[in-house]
């Protein structure tokens, strides 16, 4: 039971500063993916642990025409209770799926995409919207695209020391969302997925489609997604069918315990469009 | 680490140690034993506490994150008008718990029916999700929360009556 | 008084739970586990303890080093063999619980691997530590002659208890005496254990039990194990000593619901009747629990079942392995077969297009045919008639026909429906050879102020049972409720008594309850006050089966319940939606149908989600412990309509045991709606994600 030195940052350079000094630093903000999988009495934490709660720069909300920006340490909670149409009804739905109301009373936005060992429920709704995330290192900021969390074998691969502040969602206007849960009820596991699926259609055709999966790896295939672009709607069976079997065989690459899920989740998005 | 926090109204201070978490101080330290400290995964909804306003799971709020805050446990709760609503809603319906889950099952029809408007019973089954006994009959839990909201309308209007 | 010995006038409602007592120098024990599934220990090598801290291993044990009155000899800590991943080995005793558990992580077993036994299906006759059979006519040559033959692989996993309270005890000496607190259904076992393990008379041992809440079956011999543990720690300490699981633990080393898998083969003849059933049940009981046998007895006595059928073939067999202790869940085995051989019916009367309800009606014994241990029927089984009011209550027969016409045209896409019906009993009469603690007793007095107090440890597991003991005795000798104390099962305060299993608070101690009040009653005026009164009984035995033979009758005082369970299943996502549960009991009188179906429908919610997703999973022998953050036993995010009708609930004839009833009909029901929505035979509890998905047909 080692002791922990609790620092209480309240700017980001501040925070910086901080993770510059000590680049082992716990960041925590709701806390409840560290406590994840932590069910003794007490908990052992490391040496250093930064509390976001007095950013204001993680809590901030700003709107334009084409995106709302989201600070990262925004609990749950508080982004489901914006009023409609400030954010995207697939977040909404992907975000309302997490865990239970009390959960999402602690749990942030930040945290729920800063985990290092799977992508967590908001993630799958942000890929499909192609979200970026602003990621502030002590060397420097840059804008990321949240498809980019991806790692070479489909787990995620977020910068080593790094602080998510904002997430940058585009407001674009879906017609066809789906957010479905696959697997257990309680938290992740293995068998847990996220599938998110967004589609436009413009006169009877389908000119956008984005489907994906988080869980214990991201998945995403921009490049299948366009496939059926263009197509008139209803879609066919036959192009429905390839389409789903790409999918699967895509899936099965990065993990082959992904493939039936994927490839069921693909066949009822493109069933709906059919 | 010294942790100072407002609870039940009172300022308190305790040396607590990081890796503690809030319901193990609230049991151990100050004798609250309503709540009690079970799946310690934030799942169950046993230890559930009011933390600024909000409706947390105790077990999923460590020591240095409840510093500065106010934090409202069901004894606590049971001093004000919103529980009297609470309890005649429970009475009414004849809601029977096993002793263990009340905290959370009250605190929980509480947070259900405290906004302005009257929630559906969508919004209260999902205000009711956090509490996870076997327990509980969610029907009847379900209509102890309408039956509560229909004394907390009552409270309301002969208060403004007056 | 510790503030532990608080105990509430008129009931338990408020009593206090174990992890609420609070005492003066209590230290807290942890406990250093075998570290593989099976093992010969070479040494045992204790971490450096800081003053205060101590360790108790095998050779500190004063008294018996088995528990007693089990039929699994179960040691109190493991030495010189361990037997499962887990097993308690050593105990730390110490003031501070974080550091009891840092301690006890880092004492190492030496140990060398022997041969450990992970999965008992094959059931190798080594392992097998109890055994009924029973034979009827020729089942071979039924199933050649057969028109309709199934076979079938039925398999249930291990379940979770998840009762109100982690498992745990305290205990301390006080006068000579040492006291123990522990949430138990049998009070008298705990004392018998804890006087045996410290070698004492019984009389210097006073259990009181604290707050038990939902058990599910759990808490019926561990918390004994565990008092003898604190008794222990509490010796060597010279302190009240406490052993408190956190829930994680509680998952990872208690016992559970044990695995079952069945094998059957059933047969119709050409006139569409059944004709044979064959079954081979394999119960896993892990390292071994209590009440081994009473549970292959109930298990093989519900795959027999009710059915009119000539020739029978049933094999059940009890095999350990070097898993964790499996056993009760929610009733003592008969809920491990009635899953199979209800969807077994259902799936023999769709075989040859018949209704189930009704076909299932027509298989049944009638009034004067005789059970296959042969004893007759003294009365008409109400199969027909609860089977017939949850049909029309359910409207079963149209939406049954519905569902299968859309399934078979391919219309539902995404969402498919399924509607299952299933009937079972629940007897409290029927034993093996040897049962213990079948023995109950009450006593009761009625004092100088015309105040009557009832005493006994078969403890009202809640408020509402109190209740309905008081209510009953109120009516009785016309006294107020108020005036009707009923004292805490404390061993000092009430005789002992058997376990609170099988609904016995009400089937057999509500007996008492009336006999004593009777019994005052007619002394009331005519003897002066106060009247003491005492009453006992052995559970009547209506079916005993042992190795020999099978004698009597399953249905002796039985409670009969139908279910019918309507799933949607969504294909692609494989979330399954309980739409409807109907329920219709035939349980003798019912003292309160409002307070009983509260608790049923509480408890068939419970034996739903059990049905339709959670599972213990197991690696290397021992729990999986990630299994314990992904274990959810039940959303509360749906509301499933439960409507529950009881058939002349106000008659005249003894309350019998209904708890658990919802556990013996309603997973047989969903198997059968799940089956249907899916299209496919599904035999297996829980579903699976992966099975719902590839049940259906490939994209």
């Amino acid at each position: 039971m080692t002791a922990s030195e609790v620092h209480l940052p309240v700017s980001i350079p501040e925070l910086l500063e901080l993770l510059k000094r000590n680049p082992q630093l716990l960041l925590f903000a709701g806390g409840t993916g560290i406590l994840r999988e932590k069910g003794s009495r007490f908990i052992d934490l490391p040496p250093s642990i930064a509390l976001l709660d007095n950013v204001a720069e993680l809590r901030t909300v700003t709107r334009t025409e084409r995106y709302v920006e989201l600070g990262s340490g925004l609990r749950l909670s508080e982004i489901l209770s914006f009023k409609q149409g400030t954010i995207a009804p697939i977040l909404r739905e992907a975000i309302a799926g997490i865990a239970n109301p009390v959960i999402r009373n602690l749990a942030t936005l930040g945290g729920n995409l800063a985990c290092r060992e799977r992508f967590m429920d908001s993630w799958s709704a942000l890929a499909c919207l192609d979200a970026l995330l602003e990621i502030r290192e002590p060397s420097g900021s840059h804008w990321m695209n949240v498809n980019r969390l991806i790692g070479e074998t489909g787990k995620p691969a977020l910068p080593p020391v790094m602080v998510i502040s904002r997430i940058r969602v585009p407001v674009d206007s879906w017609p066809f969302i789906l957010v479905r849960k696959l697997g257990q009820a309680g938290w992740p596991g293995d068998d847990t997925w996220t599938f998110a699926a967004l589609a436009k259609i413009d006169k009877g055709y389908l000119v956008d489609l984005r489907l994906a999966m988080g869980g214990r790896c991201g998945l995403r295939f921009p490049e299948l997604d366009s496939r059926l672009e263009g197509s008139s709607l209803p879609l066919g069976t036959k192009e429905v069918v390839a389409l789903v079997a790409d999918y699967r065989e895509a899936a099965w690459e990065l993990d082959p315990d992904a493939a039936l899920p994927f490839s069921r989740m693909a066949d009822l998005a493109l069933g709906k469009l059919r | 680490m010294i942790v100072n926090f407002i609870l039940n109204g009172e300022d308190v201070s305790l040396r607590a140690r990081s890796g503690d978490r809030l319901i193990d101080i609230l049991r151990d330290s100050f004798g609250l034993h309503a709540a009690k400290a079970d799946c310690r995964k934030g799942t169950c909804g046993k230890c559930l506490v009011v933390m600024d306003g909000r409706l947390v799971p105790a077990c999923m709020v460590l020591a240095f994150k409840v510093r500065g805050r106010e934090v409202i446990t069901i004894e606590g709760f049971v001093q004000t008008d919103e529980y009297k609503d609470v309890a005649e809603g429970i009475r009414e319906v004849g809601l029977e718990t096993c002793g263990f889950c009340d905290a959370g099952v009250i605190l929980a029809i509480a947070s259900a029916i405290e906004g302005q408007t009257r929630p559906d019973r969508t919004e209260i089954i999902e205000a009711l999700s956090s509490v996870q006994c076997r327990c509980t009959d969610p029907e009847t839990t379900l209509r102890a929360a309408l039956a509560a909201a229909d004394a907390k309308d009552r409270r309301l209007y002969a208060r403004d009556r007056k | 008084m510790h503030e532990g010995l608080a105990w509430p006038q008129n009931g338990a409602d408020s009593a206090i739970a174990l992890s609420d007592i609070v005492m003066d120098g209590l230290v807290n024990v942890a406990h250093v586990r075998a570290p593989a599934p099976h093992g010969r220990i070479r040494a045992l090598k204790s971490p450096t303890l800081p003053s205060g801290y101590l360790m108790i291993t095998a050779k500190d044990i004063p008294g018996a080093q088995f528990l007693p009155g089990l039929d699994s000899k179960i040691p109190l800590l493991a030495s010189g063999t361990f037997c499962w991943k887990g097993e308690p080995v050593a105990l730390i005793v110490g003031p501070d619980p974080n550091i009891v558990a840092e301690l006890a992580a880092t004492a190492s077993v030496e140990w060398e691997e022997l041969p450990a036994l992970l999965d008992g299906s094959g059931s190798p006759s080594s392992s097998v530590v109890a055994r009924r059979s029973f034979s009827l006519g020729d089942v071979d040559e039924a199933c050649n002659q057969a028109t309709t033959l199934l076979e079938d692989t039925w398999r249930s996993s291990t379940l979770e208890h998840w009762y109100s309270e982690p498992q745990g005890a305290i205990a301390w000496s006080t006068q000579g005496r040492v006291i123990v607190r522990t949430a138990t259904q049998w009070p008298s076992h705990v004392r018998e254990c804890v006087a045996a393990a410290l070698g004492a008379d019984l009389a210097r041992i006073r259990v009181i039990p604290t707050l038990l809440g939902v058990h599910l079956d759990g808490k019926i011999w561990y918390p004994s194990m565990l008092a003898c543990h604190a008794a222990l720690a509490s010796r060597a300490a010279g302190k009240p000593a406490r052993v408190l699981f956190t829930r994680e633990e509680d998952f990872l080393y208690s016992p559970k619901g044990a695995r079952v898998i069945i094998s059957s083969r059933a047969a119709l003849d050409s006139q569409g009747r059944l004709s044979a059933i064959d079954a081979r049940i394999t119960l896993d009981i892990g390292a071994g629990v209590a009440f081994a046998r009473a549970m292959l007895v109930e298990a093989g006595t519900a795959m027999i079942g009710a059915w009119n059928c000539p020739n029978l073939r049933i094999e059940a067999v009890a095999v350990t392995t070097n898993t964790p202790p499996a056993g009760a869940f929610a009733g003592l085995g008969a809920a491990h077969a009635f899953f199979a051989a209800g969807a077994l019916a259902t799936r023999l009367a769709e075989a040859i297009d018949e209704d189930p309800i009704s076909w299932m009606s027509d298989q049944v014994l009638s009034r004067g045919m005789a059970h296959p241990s042969g004893e007759a029927l003294r009365v008409e089984l109400p199969v027909r008639s609860i089977g017939g009011r949850v049909a029309a209550a359910s409207d079963f027969r149209r939406r049954h026909a519905s569902y299968e016409l859309l399934r078979k045209r391919g219309t539902a896409a995404g969402i498919q429906k399924g509607i299952g019906y299933a009937f079972a009993f629940q007897s409290d009469g029927i034993f093996a050879s040897d049962d213990p603690g079948d023995n109950y007793s009450m006593e009761a007095v009625l004092d100088k102020d015309l105040k009557l107090s009832i005493a006994s440890t078969c403890a009202p597991p809640d408020g509402g049972i109190s209740s309905l003991w008081r209510g009953e005795a109120a009516r009785i000798l016309s006294l107020p409720l108020e005036d009707i104390i009923i004292i805490p099962p404390d061993t000092d305060l009430a005789p002992p008594s058997g376990p609170g299993i099988r609904s016995r608070s009400i089937s057999v101690s509500g007996r008492l309850v009336t006999r004593v009040c009777q019994a005052i009653r007619k002394r009331r005026f005519r003897d002066p006050l106060p009247i003491p009164a005492k009453a006992s009984a052995r559970v009547e035995r209506g079916l005993t089966w042992t190795e020999t033979g099978m004698q009597g009758s399953p249905f002796m005082n039985a409670a009969w319940a139908a279910a019918v369970v309507e799933v949607e299943i969504n294909s692609f996502t494989g979330e399954t939606r309980p739409t409807g549960l109907w329920l219709c009991i035939d349980g003798g009188h019912i003292l309160s149908t409002e307070k009983a179906a509260k608790s049923l429908r509480a408890a068939s919610l419970d034996a739903l989600w059990a049905s339709a997703g959670e599972e213990v999973m197991f690696e290397s022998g021992g729990v999986l412990h990630s299994g314990y953050y992904s274990y959810s036993h039940g959303t509360r995010k749906s509301l499933v309509p439960v409507a529950i009708e009881f058939i002349d609930p106000d008659r005249a004839t003894p309350p019998r045991g209904i708890g658990e009833l919802p556990f013996h009909c309603i997973p047989a029901a969903f198997l059968s709606a799940a089956s249907q929505a899916l299209g496919a035979p599904i035999t297996s509890l829980p579903l699976h994600t992966e099975a719902k998905l590839r049940a259906r047909s490939e994209p």
